[in-house]
């Protein structure tokens, strides 16, 4: 234990340290007042200097200077060019570069600086040079462009680094000028000195990479010489990679030879760069490196962790395509597994992992066990994903492998950690179905004490998903309603609804699982006794009605509910009440045979009533409804009106029909349709309304059945055709003779785009050059009689029947404009259409309508529906 | 494949704090993303031995070196692909220099104390990303803009131009 006293001068200690720093309680606003000694007239270098320091450290700091600020900083520093102090002028090239001048400043400083490149001081022209090329323009590049052609090849090794360094990086920005200067870059490349040498190799690739002639030409002759600085040699070894990968296989054998001879080198920078080289090649192929991998077993075992750690990693990368190769290295790559660096030894393990045989694996997973503890989570990832790999591999030793798991599933480790662990569990029992049944009762063994809600839950939709085809999914029922006992609101929902799936996939177990539904209707949460409600609720009623799920259909009509409204351009919010009256009268509907009359629901969004007639409840999904038209005028006593219906194999045509005249009863409506053109449709079926209701809507239906993906057009001439009733106006009852009467009303008409709907498309332009095989046409100067574009938008949508995919919304006042819709058709295939819009007047759009379809015949449909 | 290059050069404190910091090409932007990478690279090498050997850290699409000197943590990182040795190399070089020109003691406090020698060695070592210099007894020479060694330096032994690079800096300092 320690003193008072001895805390008490430690404690002085580290603050008298805190204070020696020079930097300690540092300010902006003064280093900025202090940096008004760059104006004395009596320069004090070294107090300059301290200033430039304090800047700096202001900047490496982050501290953030206002534009004004580092205007003035730079103003005051450019005075500092009169002081003849070296180390201040060292500096005040720093601090130039740093703060990096606007190009109307650097006007400043430009003669300052060439003054400094032609000095008899070498590090004056080099550091003026290096200034100058970063803060420079075209129009000061010009001027200087002369002074660094001759400094590439100044004698100062420090000039000519320089000079070569900022032109690589002029050439970055412009290629040409930099190019002139050819000969001189030739000329350095065989500089005496290294840096120079590397500099000049590096810049000449640059400025001619994109001559391949002349690239073959330089690698050739340099790899007869010997270049002297390994820097440059790994350059040169990128350089041959580059021409090998661009040439015939048969001329590139020298260069081969090369990249091998260089594993010889000296230096271990050039031996690992050859390494790479070699690694990196598309078609390599186990005889070639032999000698690679004898060289990288070398380097694992360097007293360099730097070294064994890239060679580990080139090694690891290797062990996917060369299992074989690199296990004859495992001895050394074992020693590895206790490497200090916990990056190399989990490299380590990962790869005995790829390489390792059957048997290998359960020791290695012995030794996993010991280092586990030591690591962590990120390598753990890493383990638990090379053992995942593993495990597919060797399928049959799954049993081993999913114990590992379980056994860290159990123990301490974050998030992610665990996270891995359970989607490798996942993806395991997907590619290895007979181990299913042992990864859920993992699973389930897991949520017992898993610390994360949103990995619990995760677990626990799955267990709801996948143990109903378990051989006994009763097993799992006690896991997830421990659940509902221990847990918080969000794991309690989650386990009500993957109770809930089980007992809808599972008859026999569907009576314990209301048992202990009903035990959660008092559950302090909202959620979940939401969630245990709508269960049972949904549960008894699938009993009742033997359907295999009921979530999925009331969630199917309130989808529609909203997709309808969607197209509806409805400005009135949803009234969620109609919805779940609708989808309750359907599911009633369903029961009763006498619908018709109950049938009162009535709101803009469902009109129709399709889904409560029980005839269609074995035609399957709509495919599509189209919106509704009306066949009879405003002002007439009979108000019908149209919506078309394309089923699989049927076509169904309902006539919403209400009446508006008290006095009468019209008893038996049906629709007669007489087809005009020559479809060939055979003769329907008539589903009539029993009585046009007053006020209130009914719907008659007419059914044509057709063949499956195909698309009609057909003109219907049509017909309203009742019994006529009196209403006794006291009594209010029909009368019982009533006379038959018809009515008619307009023509109806299918047309391709009814055989169409909405495709959901992600990315419009990815689908439309996708189609480039589909039959495009085309209808230029379409003139519509709108005054703005957006009404024509809106014009081409409802003749669609849908919204565009994009383009949706026109800009105000926009005379230019592009909409895009997806289609799709019941088979699949998609119909794409680009309308541009353009106001060519003040009364009229213009439109040019692109269309591709699979077929021609559907596509000069489509037009002539979107362009009549 | 292009020349071999440096996206950033860091130096922090036994904290994580910053003492020095250079980015260079899409490091550079934005600040909150250098605090981060340094958090990242600070964390991850944490957990190394940090005897003073050269470690490798892997970050995301950034390969790291570091090497660790009583209380400061030096690190040079690169894009993902770049040679792991050739930094080793930058780095070494990097602490050389520094050895010398802090006179052996490479901690937080000489390094403060001499911000301006560290910012250029920094600046003599890479260009815009770019090696510039691989010896880091000429780096030395060149901070402390001593040209007249740069010919007859092969003549003299290291310990004479350590010996007059110490000179010159005293002479600087007190001046």
């Amino acid at each position: 234990m320690t003193s008072p006293i001895a805390d008490f001068n430690r404690k002085r200690d580290e603050d008298s340290v805190e204070e020696l720093s020079p930097f300690w309680g540092i300010e902006k606003g003064i280093v900025l007042q202090e940096a008004r000694c760059f104006n004395d007239p009596q320069l004090d270098a070294r107090k300059c200097q301290q200033v430039i320091t304090k800047l700096l450290y202001l900047h490496v700091q982050g501290e953030f200077f206002t534009k004004t600020e580092i205007t003035e900083i730079f103003f005051s520093v450019t005075k500092l060019f009169q002081s003849k102090n070296n180390n201040l002028r060292r500096m005040l090239y720093l601090i130039i570069k740093e703060i990096c001048p606007t190009s109307d400043e650097v006007i400043i400083v430009t003669s300052s600086l060439m003054k400094d490149m032609n000095s008899k001081v070498d590090l004056y022209r080099a550091n003026a040079i290096r200034v100058l090329c970063c803060i420079a323009d075209s129009a000061i590049l010009g001027q200087i462009e002369r002074y660094l052609k001759q400094a590439i090849v100044d004698r100062s090794d420090a000039v000519s680094s320089a000079a070569l360094i900022s032109a690589t990086h002029l050439s970055l920005a412009d290629v040409d000028i930099v190019r002139r200067w050819s000969s001189e870059i030739q000329e350095a490349v065989n500089s005496s000195s290294p840096e120079v040498q590397f500099h000049a190799l590096g810049l000449l690739y640059e400025i001619r990479k994109f001559d391949r002639l002349s690239i073959n030409k330089l690698v050739a002759q340099l790899t007869r010489t010997q270049l002297r600085s390994p820097l440059a040699q790994c350059l040169l070894i990128r350089y041959v990679s580059e021409v090998i990968k661009d040439s015939a296989e048969d001329t590139v054998a020298p260069l081969h030879t090369f990249l091998q001879s260089c594993m010889r080198h000296k230096s271990e920078i050039v031996v690992f760069e050859s390494i790479r080289a070699i690694t990196s090649q598309h078609d390599l192929e186990a005889h070639q490196l032999v000698s690679v991998v004898n060289v990288l077993q070398l380097l694992l075992s360097s007293p360099k962790p730097s070294s064994r750690f890239a060679a580990m990693r080139v090694i690891n990368k290797l062990a996917f395509l060369f299992p074989d190769l690199i296990s004859n290295c495992n001895a050394d790559i074992e020693n590895l597994i206790s490497d200090e660096n916990k990056s190399i030894a989990t490299l380590a393990i990962t790869t005995l992992l790829k390489t390792g045989g059957d048997a290998a694996v359960e020791r290695l997973l012995a030794r996993i066990h010991s280092f586990m503890s030591e690591i962590q989570d990120e390598f753990k990832i890493m383990i638990i994903e090379a053992v995942r790999i593993t495990c597919i591999r060797c399928a049959h030793k799954y049993r081993i492998l999913l114990s590992f798991l379980s056994t860290y599933l159990r123990e301490e480790g974050g998030f992610e950690y665990k996270q891995s662990i359970v989607r490798s569990i996942v993806q395991l029992f997907n590619a290895i179905p007979e181990a299913k049944e042992l990864s859920l009762s993992y699973l389930s063994e897991f949520i017992e004490d898993c610390e994360y809600t949103q990995l619990s839950c995760e677990v626990l939709y799955l267990l709801g998903k996948e143990t109903p085809y378990t051989t006994d999914p009763g097993k799992y029922l006690r896991y997830i309603y421990n659940r509902v006992i221990l847990e918080n609101p969000s794991i309690r929902a989650a386990s009500i609804s993957a109770m809930a799936s089980i007992a809808v996939h599972c008859e026999m177990l569907k009576g314990r699982v209301l048992v202990l539904l009903r035990r959660c209707l008092f559950d302090s949460d909202d959620e979940v006794r939401d969630r245990a409600c709508a269960s049972i609720a949904l549960l008894e009623k699938a009993s009742a009605q033997k359907a295999g799920s009921l979530t999925t259909h009331t969630t199917e009509a309130f989808e529609n509910v909203l997709l309808k409204y969607c197209q509806s351009n409805s400005d009135e919010p949803i009234d969620l009440q109609t919805i779940v009256t609708s989808s309750s009268a359907n599911s009633e509907s369903t029961n009763s045979a006498s619908v018709l009359e109950q049938e009162h629901v009535i709101s803009d969004i469902s009109y129709s009533n399709i889904a409560s007639v029980p005839y269609f409840a074995t035609c399957g999904d709509v495919f599509k409804s189209s919106m509704k038209i009306d066949l009879t005028e405003d002002e007439t006593e009979y108000k019908i009106s149209c919506v078309k219906h394309i089923f699989d194999s049927h076509i169904v045509f309902e006539f919403i029909c209400s009446n508006t005249i008290k006095e009468q009863a019209l008893t038996n409506v049906t629709v007669a349709m007489e087809a005009l053109g020559t479809s060939g449709l055979l003769e329907p079926t008539v589903l009539p309304l029993n009585v046009m209701p007053l006020t209130s809507y009914g719907s008659t239906f007419v059914v044509f059945d057709h063949e499956v993906g195909t698309q009609v057009e057909e003109r219907f001439a049509c017909t309203l055709k009742f019994v006529s009733k009196e209403i006794d106006p006291i009594t209010g009852a029909l009368e019982d003779d009533g006379y038959e009467d018809e009515y008619s009303i307009e023509d109806v008409e299918l047309l391709a785009t009814d055989f169409m709907r909405s495709a959901r498309v992600q990315e419009f332009s990815q689908v439309w050059s996708e189609s480039e095989s589909y039959v495009e046409n085309t209808f230029s100067n379409i003139v519509l009689p709108h005054d703005t574009v957006e009404k024509s938008v809106s014009h081409f949508s409802s003749l669609l029947g849908f919204s565009p995919c994009i383009g949706k919304t026109v800009t105000r006042n926009a005379t230019l404009h592009t909409a895009c819709f997806a289609a799709e058709l019941s088979t699949g295939e998609h119909v794409l259409i680009k309308i541009a819009l353009s106001m060519e007047s003040q009364s009229s759009v213009t439109a040019t309508v692109t269309c591709r379809a699979p077929q021609a015949q559907l596509c000069n449909q489509v037009l002539s529906v979107i362009t009549c | 494949m292009s020349i071999p290059s440096v996206s950033s050069i860091v130096i922090l404190d036994d904290e994580g704090k910053r003492v020095a910091v250079k980015y260079y090409e899409t490091l550079k932007r934005a600040r909150d993303v250098q605090f981060t990478f340094e958090r990242n690279l600070f964390t991850k090498s944490s957990h190394l031995s940090g005897k003073g050997e050269v470690e490798l850290l892997i970050l995301d699409d950034y390969i790291a070196v570091h090497k660790a000197s009583h209380d400061l943590r030096f690190y040079v990182a690169a894009r993902h692909d770049e040679n792991e040795l050739i930094l080793v190399s930058v780095l070494e070089t990097l602490y050389e220099a520094l050895c010398t020109l802090l006179r052996g003691v490479v901690d937080k406090h000489a390094a403060l104390e001499n911000l301006d020698l560290v910012l250029l060695v920094i600046d003599e070592l890479i260009d815009g990303g770019l090696i510039l210099e691989t010896d880091p007894t000429t780096i030395v020479n060149r901070v402390s803009m001593e040209e007249s060694m740069e010919h007859s330096l092969t003549e003299q032994t290291i310990s004479q131009a350590l010996a007059t690079a110490r000179e010159q800096i005293s002479r600087n300092l007190l001046r």
